[in-house]
């Protein structure tokens, strides 16, 4: 539980500094998790690295560091070099990918992963192999169409799949409303599978929801569409946010990070100087990962008609 | 050596890889115990069962999404679309998904698939069963797209499809389906994507089509040959890559040249084709470069007068052969 708590420190620390990394121009790139940390470790926590399916959506960073992305791969993204992971570059930093952690990455993060998610269960069940696939999006893509195909194939067919759905009420441009039904999950009774709300910041409550999808998954009892409550705490961040003004000092309420401290201490799990020196050390990890990405090699022009097809044999 | 038609020809690749090869699975609308809208498919779900042989929820974009999500957990999915009318939902995850896959992870994933749709009009299926799609996908880096003519060309065609890493947009024109028949080589049969074929050689005018307008061509080639004037006819197979190479050769040869197809002439594959010409063969030309096609309209209506108005055929061909020939 602490290394997780760590993973989730990590991940505010990277997200903290690209962000102040963009305020003063030296990157285009922006990260926006914070708040949503809890439900991803504990969905990392749960599922086994290399072995289970992520595909994950533009907010996971806390995930994909948990099923193995180390935190100098997300600076190679968000400064676009050729050492990246995910793209070598190419795709500007939001999801990310890697085949050896089995990350699938994704293009917009707006639903269409979730078919692909779908057909990976599906060659896992038809290939009988033990593996459970979790595709992560936040509210506003449960709008689109994929969505919808993806849920419905994957009840068809019983499929090992954990659909987590991240609240994300200020996501930037889309409505705050995207259905005229007063809670998501109801969805799951129309497509036949089981589906729960968890409170995403309570990194407990959210592995006790995951720990029964998984298991489910496992079994062959199909797919679980898992809805979880997180505030946005990016929305903290960023000038011209959505979030009223009034509304953001309440947020820090719900922050994960304070609310997995605050049991850990309960438990003596962690002392004042430990959650010090992780917090010290992951702004320093943070910091040391911006200057190995820095110095590292940008892609060359003309490496760009690379990877456009693959060599025969390949397949 | 046996004779097959396209269908069968088509069938058989499928059968035969999937024999090969345990990760081959179909998926598509009806492809399962119905064995498909045109057959494609009969036989194979009591041949390798429902698991390789998926009938899908009627959800185009699905059946591509499941596909390239089957294609990176290890299988290699040939997706039915049963009309490329139908296709369209699907743009997304063809364009923006299957094609970039590879591009967009610089090599660390691909999704080895093939698409395969019956395409194209002249059997009154009107508006929605008619399309010709080939200029949409043509285009997109990353998907090649292949139009066999021939029984022999779709067999071995769609085998090496079905072995190629990338995905592969494959049209099947509906109205060859039972058309033609031809002899199809037995065992290991491959057709490489690329290359284009020279199906009729000549020296005064050159000839490029896919499809179904092969034939078309061919048939308008055989009314000038008996006027003599010989026209050499290139069926190109694959429009994406295209093999610029065999068009080039054949246009410096005769120094004239048409592009014939059935989808609509704005933004069709012939302004391509010409413009390659154009562009590496205009000091070779000896008059402009012609394109039939079908007219700039839906393609293509039901009723037969206006569906045959709309349709290129070989009279319409030969004029414009003719009047080219003697420009």
């Amino acid at each position: 539980m602490l290394a997780l708590y760590h993973t989730m420190v990590m991940a505010r620390a990277l997200e903290r500094r690209v962000w102040w990394l963009n305020r003063t121009r030296q990157s285009e790139a922006t990260l926006r998790g914070a708040g949503s940390e809890a439900v991803q470790v504990a969905a990392a926590a749960i599922l086994r690295p290399g072995t289970d399916w992520v595909v994950p959506g533009h907010r996971d960073l806390a995930l994909c560091l948990a099923m193995g992305l180390s935190p100098l791969d997300v600076m190679l993204a968000v400064f676009g070099r050729s050492g990246d992971p995910t793209s070598g570059g190419r795709l500007a930093p939001a999801g990310f990918s890697s085949r050896r952690a089995r990350i699938v990455g994704t293009s917009t993060g707006s639903g269409a992963h979730v078919v692909h998610a779908a057909g990976i269960a599906y060659a896992s069940k038809v290939q009988g192999l033990d593996e459970v696939t979790l595709v992560s999006v936040g509210r506003p893509a449960t709008s689109a169409g994929d969505w919808h195909e993806g849920l419905n194939f994957a009840a068809v067919h019983r499929l090992p799949l954990i659909c987590l759905v991240v609240n994300d009420a200020a996501y930037g441009g889309a409505p705050l409303e995207q259905s005229g039904a007063d809670l998501l999950v109801r969805s799951a009774y129309g497509y036949g599978v089981a589906g729960e709300i968890v409170d995403g910041a309570d990194f407990n409550d959210a592995f006790k929801a995951l720990t029964g999808a998984v298991t489910r998954a496992r079994s062959g009892g199909g797919p679980t569409l898992l809805h979880a409550r997180v505030s946005d705490l990016s929305a903290i961040n960023p000038p011209g946010s959505r979030t009223p003004r009034e509304q953001l000092g309440a947020l820090g309420d719900n922050d994960p990070i304070a609310l997995m401290r605050r049991d850990l201490q309960s438990l003596l799990l962690l002392d004042e100087i430990t959650d010090d020196r992780i917090q010290r050390d992951c702004a320093s990890v943070a910091e040391a990962a911006v200057g190995q990405a820095r110095s590292s090699a940008s892609p060359k022009p003309a490496a760009a008609l690379d990877n456009v097809f693959g060599e025969l044999g390949d397949a | 050596m046996p004779e097959m038609r396209m269908i069968e020809a088509v069938r058989a690749a499928m059968a035969e890889e999937m024999e090969r090869d345990s990760r081959v699975l179909v998926l598509g609308e009806d492809v399962g115990p119905k064995g498909g809208v045109f057959g494609a498919t009969d036989g194979l779900y009591a041949r390798f069962g429902e698991a390789r042989v998926l009938d899908t929820p009627l959800a185009e974009s699905a059946i591509i999404g499941v596909a390239i999500g089957a294609a990176l957990n290890g299988l290699i999915p040939i997706a039915e679309i049963q009309f490329a009318d139908f296709i369209h939902p699907a743009f997304d995850q063809i364009v923006s998904e299957a094609a970039r896959t590879r591009y967009r992870s610089n090599g660390d994933w691909s999704v080895p698939m093939v698409i395969r749709a019956p395409f194209g009009g002249g059997v009154h299926g009107g508006l929605y069963h008619s399309q010709s799609i080939e200029a949409f996908y043509a285009h997109v880096p990353g998907l090649k797209v292949v139009v066999p003519s021939l029984p022999s060309d779709a067999h071995g065609l769609l085998k090496s499809a079905i072995r190629d890493p990338d995905p592969v947009l494959f049209l099947e024109h509906k109205k060859i389906y039972r058309m033609v028949t031809e002899e199809v080589p037995a065992g290991e049969h491959l057709v490489p994507i690329g290359p284009a074929a020279v199906r009729r050689p000549g020296t005064r005018l050159s000839c490029f089509a896919w499809g179904l307008m092969t034939h078309y061509c061919l048939e308008a080639a055989g009314q000038l040959g008996a006027e003599g004037i010989a026209v050499e006819v290139v069926d190109l197979r694959t429009l994406a890559p295209l093999d610029r190479d065999t068009v080039l050769d054949s246009v410096r040869r005769t120094g004239k040249a048409m592009v014939v197809h059935e989808d609509n002439l704005t933004g069709g594959f012939g302004a391509e084709v010409s413009a390659i010409i154009s562009e590496h063969a205009f000091d070779d030309l000896d008059g402009p470069v012609v394109r039939v096609a079908g007219p700039d309209i839906p393609a293509m209506p039901f009723n037969s007068p206006q569906e045959d108005f709309f349709m290129p055929n070989p009279q319409k061909i030969a004029d414009a052969m003719r009047k080219l020939a003697a420009y």
